[in-house]
């Protein structure tokens, strides 16, 4: 089975960003052939669809309200351990590892672990989905003090996970910035690195797992050749045995903005040219300000005519590529972030400080805004077109404590954007000299001398 | 779809083992193949459809038999800078006067030549490359007014909503993507047809800086481990050219070496268009037949060099080790053998890469410690040309490179006795990779493009997902020994990096 742990979910994060509101859920997603919901009696919920056009294979994919902050005082690494659990171990003694189990069925897997939910994706050859959906069934009814093993090896995976994240330049400057941005957890009283997160403990992750991957804090949808008619009795048969468990909880920290800023410099070999990011935060409440951000994110950094690739590549080609996005920070913050790779970093930092500032200070022209009005609609319809986008809205719409964003919201958010009414809204919110910096080098750079953090 | 049984049907008498097909055929390529169509205009350009209702946007490919391995000698890098010029605009897309540009870009390929020479001699004459460079910065300013500013057809073309524009060169191949709103469709077509008919190259020398920190970032500035082995595979032959290009190399290559290559390389029956969308089959061809079908270029055309030279494949499989603090790298270096079937050699290199599969990386890496990533690619670099099985294992430091060289080679000769469960998750994993590429409208357009531009048939992904279908045990099996029986007993050490 080949397992990743980001891949194609890495998006999924950004496209279906929490909000206050609910998303609508009526009605089938398009471009399915036909739909069906079950609530299985332990509260489980089922969505199985069959596509339009022909499929190549079922996916399934499995939301489960087992995030990181979703237990008071449970460190992240314990959610992010328990959901290598669910492929970890055997199913018995005699029984061939779950993973090879997995590969001999032909079996893909993607997951992720966000602040509210664990997202686990799979890839099924169509022939092997009734042989496929009683494996994951006996997989979530595991429990944990029967199967120690599985949180060892849970543990183990987890750990070699996080040695290839350390060796990412991008995802280590990545969460350093978060970490300059924003006091995530209940607990921390300081924006402690994720670089220096413990190893979570076999107690803890059990413990873990038995509260939180239970039915009632699960959305399983399927979707593929397979006729509905078929996978429904499957699906209550072997979905309706996994431990109903008690509610899903209390919704967890509002993320804190920090305002201080800073720069973290990372030492890393083979990290030339220098990966840069540059980040500021904000408290985000509206629809109106939420779309706002997408549009001064794309007239910033993320178009070929952007106002970052006309400077730092068309006119003085010290960057092969720059890009600007946005990311949601729990229900109301956003973080806009600039990346790019540079051997000129103190001179690139500083056109992008300027051109942050342009934005919360000068309007946008009308060309700058139709063109970005343009992209983001684009993106929302390709939003629209994925099953598997299509299937995590519905899921988080339940599991959500944060709710999920009404995608038909942005389109009259859209229309009325002016660039009076951009400026008015990114002159309250964008506040760049609160930017924080990362630099990952081969080598120190002379822009992290002189009292800038260093962390080899 | 078509219904079949599953992997039940691999539980056989011994006496059957290696005779059964090994896939459950659980993928419907044909079914999906069904929907596609293809045209051929007049010149040879081709244009594949497939309609997916769906989408709103459509996922567009055009790709041009046009790839590293093809870069002439001493122009390594020669497509990937096509890649990024001709995106330039055209003649009179982009341009405020095209014959005042015209002349501007004429004096400035003069100065660009005179500078150059200048640079060249030795010593050169101070007071003579003075002057040389401000005529060229002059040159460059007066070019650059008599165009737009800012991109010029990614700003046309995202300014009705395309995103995901972007551009690739591979060894075999150059590409051009993007999604487009279906309405706009024509227009994408109309910039595609322009840029290629009336090419004008602008900023050609400041895309040239860029280009040179693109390479720089992939590279470090030196050439790679795997750069370094193709040039001692192959010296001096296709195969053997960096893939991103040669830093050096890239600087002396100029705007009129550049337009000379293109008019003799970028050519319509080298070219296919593939778009998969809520869109009518006829009428893209129509589109396309308005925008391409009159295009016969004036200037003599040459086949792209990958495909006049041929390569003499490797004689026998070599081993090669690099070391450095971080650890030893071994890499296997195995000819193809022409009787094998590209398919069961798909699946060879799937039962060394699948992570809960491979017997390399249980036992190198899970077991005893000594690597840290095992890979394999059935066909590298490229697709068109003699190449070469690889296989690559990165050991942990410390680690001799003898020791893993031969722990590896022990590890490969016993793929030849992988039993028919291991070789039929193998075999489902390639077809899972197959199809996960097919699936995604992006990744598909550019198979469709790809397949037919490169391969000659479009439907190239769908017939390898059929001979995967049919594949038997025996046929990995062979395929196996045919790549591993006769391993050397040592490496050859190419140095320490």
């Amino acid at each position: 089975m080949t397992v990743t742990r980001v891949g194609v979910l890495a998006c999924l994060a950004a496209i279906a960003a929490p909000v206050c509101g609910a998303m609508r859920g009526d009605g089938a997603p398009p471009g399915l052939h036909s739909f069906e919901q079950v609530d299985l009696p332990n509260g489980l919920k089922v969505l199985m669809g069959t596509p339009v056009r022909p499929a190549l294979f079922s996916e399934l994919l499995l939301v489960v309200r087992a995030g990181t902050g979703v237990e008071p005082g449970s460190p992240e690494e314990v959610a992010r351990t328990a959901a290598e659990a669910l492929t970890a171990g055997r199913r018995s003694p005699e029984a061939p590892s779950v993973r090879e189990e997995l590969a001999r069925l032909g079996v893909t897997l993607d997951f992720t672990v966000g602040r509210e939910v664990a997202v686990f994706r799979f890839a099924v050859p169509t022939a092997n989905t009734p042989r496929f959906l009683p494996l994951l069934a006996d997989l979530l009814d595991r429990r944990g003090p029967t199967s120690p093993d599985v949180w060892d090896e849970a543990i183990a995976h987890r750990s070699a996970a996080r040695a290839g994240e350390q060796q990412d330049g991008w995802q280590r400057a990545t969460t350093q910035l978060a970490g300059l941005l924003w006091k995530v957890g209940r607990d921390d009283p300081s924006p402690a690195p994720s670089d220096d997160r413990v190893a979570a403990d076999r107690e803890a992750v059990a413990a873990f797992w038995d509260r939180t991957y239970t039915a009632a804090r699960m959305v399983l949808s399927v979707w593929g050749e397979t006729p509905i008619a078929e996978l429904t009795p499957v699906m209550r048969r072997e979905f309706g045995r996994v431990a109903a468990g008690g509610t899903l909880g209390s919704a967890p920290p509002i993320p804190v903005r920090l305002k201080g800023g800073g720069v973290r410099c990372v030492e890393q070999p083979g990290a030339a040219p220098a990966a840069l990011l540059v980040g500021v935060g904000a408290d985000i409440d509206n629809d109106a300000a939420f779309y706002a951000w997408q549009v001064a994110a794309h007239i910033l950094g993320a178009s070929y005519n952007s106002r970052l690739q006309n400077r730092l590549r068309t006119e003085s080609q010290v960057v092969y590529t720059v890009e600007a996005s946005c990311m949601p920070v729990g229900p109301r913050g956003m973080t806009m972030r600039v990346a790019c790779q540079t051997d000129q970093v103190e001179a690139t930092r500083r056109i992008v400080i300027e051109e942050m500032r342009r934005l919360a200070t000068e309007p946008v022209t009308a060309g700058e805004l139709d063109l970005a009005r343009a992209l983001l609609r684009s993106r929302l319809k390709l939003d629209e077109a994925s099953f598997r986008d299509q299937f995590y809205r519905r899921a988080l719409a339940w599991l959500s404590r944060d709710g999920v964003r009404d995608a038909s919201s942005a389109e009259p958010v859209l229309a009325t954007l002016t660039p009076k009414t951009l400026l008015e809204v990114l002159r309250s919110t964008l506040k760049p000299d609160e930017a924080a910096t990362v630099v990952v080098s081969a080598r120190p750079e002379s822009f992290c001398e002189g009292g800038h953090d260093t962390k080899p | 779809m078509t219904r079949v049984p599953g992997l039940a049907c691999l539980v056989l008498p011994l006496a059957l083992a290696g005779l059964a097909s090994l896939a459950p055929a659980g993928l419907a390529g044909r079914e999906i193949s069904a929907g596609v169509q293809r045209f051929t205009l007049p010149n040879g350009l081709a244009v594949i459809v497939a309609v997916r209702p769906e989408l709103e946007l459509a996922a567009v490919n055009l790709t041009v038999d046009l790839g590293s391995i093809d870069d002439p000698p001493g122009q390594s890098g020669m497509a990937h800078i096509l890649e990024h010029v001709t995106l330039s605009g055209s003649t009179t897309v982009g341009s405020l006067n095209p014959g005042t540009e015209a002349v501007a870009l004429a004096d400035l390929d003069r100065a660009y030549a005179a500078l150059d020479r200048e640079r060249r001699k030795t010593p050169p004459n101070p007071t003579a490359l003075v002057g040389l460079e401000q005529w060229f910065d002059h040159a460059h300013q007066a070019a650059r007014r008599a165009c737009e500013t800012g991109e010029i057809l990614g700003g046309r073309l995202e300014l009705r909503g395309a995103v995901g524009l972007n551009a690739t060169t591979t060894a075999d191949a150059t590409q051009f993507f993007t999604w487009i709103p279906t309405g706009d469709l024509p227009l994408w077509i109309t910039l595609e047809a322009e840029r290629l008919r009336h090419p004008v190259l602008r900023r050609f020398y400041s895309e040239r800086e860029v280009i040179l920190r693109e390479v720089a970032g992939l590279t470090g500035g030196q050439a790679t481990l795997q750069e370094r082995l193709l040039r001692e595979l192959f010296p001096g032959a296709p195969l053997g050219q960096p893939l991103a290009g040669d830093l050096d190399q890239i600087r002396a290559i100029d705007r009129p070496a550049a337009f000379a290559y293109f008019h003799r390389t970028y050519r319509p029956e080298r070219i296919a268009i593939a778009v998969v969308g809520r869109v009518d089959p006829e009428q893209v061809h129509r589109l396309c037949l308005d925008a391409f079908g009159d295009w016969r270029p004036e200037e003599p055309g040459e086949l792209p060099r990958a495909r006049r030279e041929s390569t003499a494949p490797l004689a026998a499989p070599r081993f090669w080790t690099f070391t450095s603090a971080r650890g030893s790298v071994v890499f296997l270096a195995a000819p193809r053998p022409p009787a094998v079937s590209a398919a069961a050699l798909d699946v060879v290199a799937e039962v060394i890469n699948a992570p809960d599969l491979s017997p390399l990386r249980r036992r190198l890496v899970d077991e005893q410690s000594l690597a840290w990533t095992v890979g394999a690619s059935a066909s590298y670099p490229a697709q068109k040309h003699t190449a070469i099985f690889l296989v690559h294992v990165n050991g942990l430091a410390g680690v001799p490179a003898q020791r893993l060289t031969q722990e590896t080679s022990t590890l490969l000769r016993a793929l030849a006795r992988g039993t028919d469960d291991e070789l039929a998750a193998a075999v489902l994993a390639a077809e899972m990779r197959l199809a996960a590429q097919l699936d995604d409208a992006s990744a598909f357009a550019s198979a469709l493009a790809f397949d037919q531009a490169v391969r000659g048939r479009w439907n190239a992904s769908f017939e390898r997902l059929e001979q995967l279908r049919t594949l038997r045990a025996n046929d990995v099996r062979a395929a196996a020994r045919a790549l591993f029986d006769a391993l050397p007993p040592a490496s050859v050490s190419l140095g320490d990096r």
